[in-house]
């Protein structure tokens, strides 16, 4: 089965051979790999696997029930209670931390950028005032993306899972961090090959079929860092991808998918290899 | 699991009381030492202390994702020692005549798994020996298709066919329960 995949996508057939394998942690790597990457853009395999999950799932349950040690409840209580027990009423009426960390966060951005404000009335004094302006606006508009992505990277909660390349050619690699407690995440890249004239990279953040577009971007010598704000984000998304669109994104994604990464199949259902389900682990807790 | 978001105390330990020896069984039968298994529950208990929203309930029941969860880790834990124990399934038969679901602290939850865990057996019993075995190895052992192949000192392509033909009959065993899931 192996040989199949040397170099290229798997196909129904084959996958269909595998989504059993792989709800039972079966597969080695190379498989399951393959089998992500074909099932996160085919839905009819994305179900069979999914009942395959549900399948396995079950097996756990027929395990003899054995009697716990009643000093491991006290234990774990004992550290759950030392970790924080419920919060007091009076501790709900303040700000919380998220509130907290991002109002001194955007102090900081604001001193920041007043700094370069008074940076450029000064020089207005010698006639640079435009072309400092515009250094303030862009000065100030990485300042925020930057401290976005502090934001998410100093969270106590914050969440990282591996974008896969579609393409088992590629090189290019990326990274989706979150915090769920700051409703923020950033996406960091390399490798990422140059596009033709007219085109850029588009981020996703998809659901069975909703895909909603959250940034696009041209890559710095392959690299990037795209923060995304998801305070206004109402719905759990599935997955993260990227996909190739026209200058100026589209509304709706292009497949395949240049990369992707899904957040869930295996946590709720069993199965499923090492890497996905650390990802989906996370996910349950994802944004 | 609700409560639980507000930091609640009282819910965590009603938690705990309820599921507390279903991951610990659930692990145990996978790393096959108490003391590992308890640091492993005491370990997943404290994730969902941390993070009760890891839990997504459109995706399922709570028992079968905490299973789930429990199994994963359990297998990752066997998986990063390399530990090279010597995984023995148990027939359905013999896990029938074991004590049932009597350590579950809540009636109603201990009825319906012990009902569960009855068509679970009954349909693992169904499926042929060598087929079961299989499986138990995957699911329960952490094994990969490869690994077992030299384990049971079989062909490669006789293992994925087991595996495939023991989980079609299980699937279809087990249809209605995980329709159930599925609500």
């Amino acid at each position: 089965m192996r040989d199949a995949f040397d170099g290229l996508d798997a196909g129904c057939p084959e996958v269909m051979e595998l989504v059993d394998a792989y709800a039972l942690g079966a597969l080695d790597h190379g498989e399951a790999g393959a089998l992500q990457r074909h099932v996160s853009d085919c839905a009819r395999c994305r179900e069979e696997l999914s009942k395959s999950q549900r399948t396995a799932a079950l097996l756990a349950l027929s395990v003899r029930i054995e009697e716990a040690p009643s000093r491991l409840r006290d234990r774990i209580v004992a550290r759950a209670e030392r970790e924080g027990a419920e919060v007091p009423a009076w501790r709900r009426l303040i700000p919380s931390r998220r509130t907290s960390t991002r109002t001194l966060a955007f102090g900081g951005v604001a001193a920041l950028v007043f700094a370069v404000f008074l940076q450029a009335q000064l020089s207005n004094l010698r006639g640079d005032k435009d072309e400092l302006q515009d250094q303030l606006s862009v000065t100030s508009s990485e300042l925020e993306q930057q401290r976005q992505i502090v934001a998410v990277l100093s969270a106590s909660d914050t969440q990282k899972v591996a974008m896969e390349p579609a393409s088992l050619r590629s090189q290019a690699e990326s990274v989706y961090n979150w915090s769920q407690n700051n409703a923020a995440g950033f996406v960091v890249c390399r490798n990422f090959p140059n596009l033709a004239q007219g085109r850029v990279y588009q981020v996703w953040l998809v659901a069975g079929e909703r895909a909603e577009p959250v940034a696009t971007f041209l890559p710095q010598d392959g690299s990037c860092q795209i923060p995304m704000d998801m305070s206004r984000m109402n719905w759990r998304p599935e997955g993260i991808t990227i996909s190739v669109e026209p200058r100026g994104g589209n509304k709706t994604p292009t497949r395949p998918w240049f990369s992707y990464a899904w957040f869930n199949e295996a946590a709720n259902a069993g199965g499923g290899n090492h890497e996905m389900r650390m990802g989906i682990l996370a996910s349950a807790i994802g944004p | 699991m609700r409560r639980l978001g507000c930091r609640d105390l009282g819910a965590f330990r009603a938690l705990y009381d309820r599921y507390g020896n279903l991951v610990y069984s659930t692990v145990l039968r996978i790393v096959r030492d108490a003391q590992t298994a308890e640091d492993m529950v005491q370990e997943i208990f404290l994730r969902i202390w941390r993070k009760p929203d890891s839990y997504v309930a459109q995706r399922g029941r709570f028992v079968t994702w905490l299973t789930s969860v429990s199994r994963n880790r359990a297998v990752d834990e066997i998986r990063s020692r390399g530990r090279r124990f010597r995984y023995e399934t148990t027939s359905p038969e013999e896990q029938e005549r074991e004590l049932p679901t009597q350590e579950v602290d809540d009636p109603a939850l201990r009825a319906e798994l012990a009902d569960q865990r009855r068509l679970i057996l009954a349909a693992l019993a169904r499926i042929p020996l060598e087929q079961r075995q299989i499986i138990e190895l995957a699911y329960f052992g952490g094994l990969t298709q490869q690994e077992i192949a030299e384990r049971l000192c079989q062909p490669l392509g006789t293992v994925k066919t087991r595996v495939r033909l023991g989980m079609q009959k299980l699937r279809a065993a087990l249809a209605p329960e995980v329709r159930l899931e599925e609500r």
